[in-house]
């Protein structure tokens, strides 16, 4: 670990996670540090383990550290970011085993210098506005979304409303709660499925069932009927509190766009996602194919390495715009910063476009789209641009005034 | 039996097969040499990316890939000879010429030998330089010398196999080892110097060098910096001696282009690796 470096800024590039999608945001995060620019520079990795403890150490560079995961923890810093401005980084509470860190040495040696920390967590605790609460406390810059537009972003059913009072089409959708269907099981689920079932757009089947806040496709099911419905509920909340039940459309095509936080925010080129089986795109899809487990195969490329049309050619003009100028007015709307991926979805029958989801810290960062947008824009030259925008927010946060002094409590 | 399939050029170098892969269709011509051991493949990432802005060739060099290996046993001068006549096959001259360690010596050999015919020069971890002698390198360099001695003589004195045996497993390099028909090559290359070339090229020059790496270390890039007047030093820390493997393309990627830029500001590189503006 380059301690004593300090020409070059240390970023703290934060991943895993207490979610679903702690290894998608693994690969997230140690993809990023490959790409980012070490001239201007020092990518420190720091990675909260599915215990939620929190560790740094260039040891876990090594895909092969999370393999040798519990006994490798004690050759790395466990180290936490305390709730309070002006500590300067990281405070190491367990150095590793030949850690330059020793707890006898004085309290000034205990901190992890850090100039920008950089979220790449997907899903829960990270990408929802909770690690974001964490790093407004502490006052640090970082990068991406704030506490607000991570946590609406998450929620599908509230970014659906929010976008649709902004002029955005969004199908229709309603929300189930767990405690709905908690008690007395067998009389609720009848009567929520007819709850569902009465709402406008949602009358017949298949329908779509997906949890609320999660991503990757993980707990998403299509109910072909009744008793499908059923099913699909029980299985959604495995994973969550909330499922939004959504229309299927049987004539479909998805459509992704990134959109770069700047003065004014600017839209990638578009991607259709293939999925294998010719159906919804699954986790194995996104995540699993190029053969993570097969000898000799490359390592899973994450979301760059699903198989995908960028930037498709016989797309009608027209769409590709829409679908463009939606994804950045959404980005606006819900106030977000660093990089996001919008999910549109085409009905082929009428042609006609709807907002599906927003990933406010998609998997990869979306740079394959990046680098084959118009102009083409490097991993490395949007990470730094990412990394700027985070200290010039962080500038503007800091000349807010925060104290009016003791008036009040002294009258 | 010499039966020679491919005709020769004037200073007799043999006109091996050239199998190459090309990424882009607009902007300058970036022509792109590989290292010892691998082939095309392993610059594709950075390839496809500087595709992006430049017209780029990456070709297998000579006895690596889908290239034939050169009757002769060729040393790097020869090397740089068939690559010149290659930029003059596919008219593309004058190109920027990007060598990866081995590429790079090669590249210096065109660079000063056919000036005319090079833009620009991209070292990566660039190999043609001797290592400076420590006094525990000195020592080890010495005693390795007397043992492969040693072992020669004994085996030309009693039949025996000793250095095939004994000394070749312990003491030689993994990529003397794989080496296999290409061995006389890389043995000619290793030993070769190439700081007198390096005095005359006068091309602007990129040093683009991963900083944790034993095999051309930053030494090298700091040395080919004194001697190439035209010359400028990127050190990239924590990156290895291949830099632009995965992700890393795109930091190499990035730093090449704004090289490129800074050569010709109105050409269509402007802009390139700028990032957002």
């Amino acid at each position: 670990m380059q301690n004593g470096d300090r020409t070059r800024k240390t970023i703290a590039v934060m991943f895993g996670g207490r979610s679903v999608e702690h290894e998608i945001s693994i690969i997230t995060g140690l993809q990023l540090i490959k790409a980012m620019d070490v001239v201007k520079y020092n990518p420190m990795p720091v990675y909260i383990a599915p215990s939620g403890k929190w560790y740094a150490g260039n040891a876990l560079l090594n895909r092969d550290f999370y393999k040798r995961m519990p006994a490798s923890l004690t050759e790395v810093d466990e180290v936490t970011l305390l709730p309070q401005p002006d500590v300067g980084g990281l405070t190491v509470l367990r150095p590793g085993q030949g850690s330059d860190f020793s707890l006898e040495t004085g309290t000034d040696r205990r901190i992890l210098p850090v100039d920008v920390f950089f979220v790449s967590f997907h899903g829960t605790f990270g990408e929802d506005g909770c690690i974001q609460g964490v790093l407004e406390m502490a006052e640090v810059p970082y990068t991406g979304c704030g506490v607000l537009s991570a946590a609406v972003g998450m929620s599908k059913y509230h970014c659906k409303k929010l976008l649709e009072s902004h002029g955005i089409p969004v199908l229709p959708g309603v929300v189930v709660n767990r405690e709905s269907i908690e008690v007395n099981l067998g009389n609720n689920l009848t009567q929520v499925r007819e709850e569902i079932m009465s709402s406008p757009g949602l009358e017949k089947f298949p329908l779509f069932v997906k949890p609320v806040n999660l991503g990757s496709s993980i707990g998403i099911s299509k109910a072909k009927d009744k008793a499908g419905l059923d099913a699909a509920l029980m299985q959604v909340f495995k994973y969550d509190y909330s499922a939004i039940v959504e229309p299927c459309l049987d004539n479909k095509m998805e459509i992704n766009v990134s959109v770069l936080d700047d003065t004014e925010p600017i839209a990638s080129v578009l991607e259709i996602p293939v999925s294998s089986t010719g159906d919804e795109l699954t986790y194995e899809d996104k995540y699993m194919r190029g053969g993570g487990s097969k000898k000799g195969a490359p390592q899973s490329q994450g979301m760059a390495g699903l198989t995908r049309v960028i930037d498709p050619q016989d797309m009608n003009q027209e769409m590709k715009d829409a679908a463009q100028d939606y994804a950045r007015r959404a980005f606006k709307a819900l106030g977000c910063a660093g990089v996001a991926r919008i999910d549109f979805m085409v009905d082929l029958n009428d042609n006609q476009l709807y907002f599906n989801e927003i990933n406010t810290l998609p998997g990869s960062l979306a740079f394959y789209l990046w680098m084959n947008s118009h102009p083409p824009i490097f991993y490395t030259d949007m990470l730094t641009h990412i990394i700027e925008r985070a200290e010039l927010r962080s500038h503007r946060r800091s000349s807010l005034s925060r104290e009016i002094g003791f008036k009040a409590l002294f009258k | 039996m010499v039966t020679m399939t491919q005709s020769e050029t004037q200073s007799g170098v043999q006109l091996v097969p050239i199998n190459s892969v090309r990424y882009g269709k607009k902007g300058d011509v970036v022509l792109m040499m590989h290292g010892w051991g691998v082939n095309l493949d392993s610059m594709r990432i950075l390839g496809e990316l500087l595709g992006k802005w430049n017209q780029v060739i990456i070709v297998d060099m000579p006895g690596f890939g889908k290239s034939p290996k050169p009757d002769a046993d060729w040393d790097t001068i020869q090397y740089a000879e068939r690559m010149a006549k290659y930029i003059d096959e596919e008219n593309i001259s004058p190109a920027h010429i990007v060598g990866h360690s081995f590429g790079g010596r090669v590249a210096i050999r065109l660079a000063s030998r056919f000036p005319e015919k090079v833009k620009s020069v991209v070292l990566i971890n660039g190999a043609g330089l001797q290592r400076k002698m420590t006094g525990k390198r000195k020592f080890k360099s010495l005693r390795t010398k007397f043992l492969s001695k040693s072992c020669k003589a004994l085996d030309s004195m009693f039949g025996t196999k000793t250095y095939q045996n004994w000394y070749t497993p312990r003491f030689a390099s993994a990529d003397y080892l794989n080496a296999g028909p290409m061995r006389n090559i890389m043995v000619k290359s290793v030993t070769e110097d190439v700081t007198p070339d390096a005095l005359k090229v006068t091309a602007p020059t990129f040093l683009l060098w991963g900083e944790k790496d034993d095999e051309t270390p930053v030494e090298f890039g700091e040395r080919f910096h004194s001697l190439i007047k035209n010359s400028q030093l990127i050190v990239m820390p924590g990156k290895d001696h291949f830099p632009f493997m995965d992700e890393g393309a795109h930091v190499c990627a990035s730093y090449i282009l704004k090289f490129f830029r800074s050569l010709d500001p109105t050409a269509s590189n402007a802009g390139a690796g700028e990032g957002v503006k």
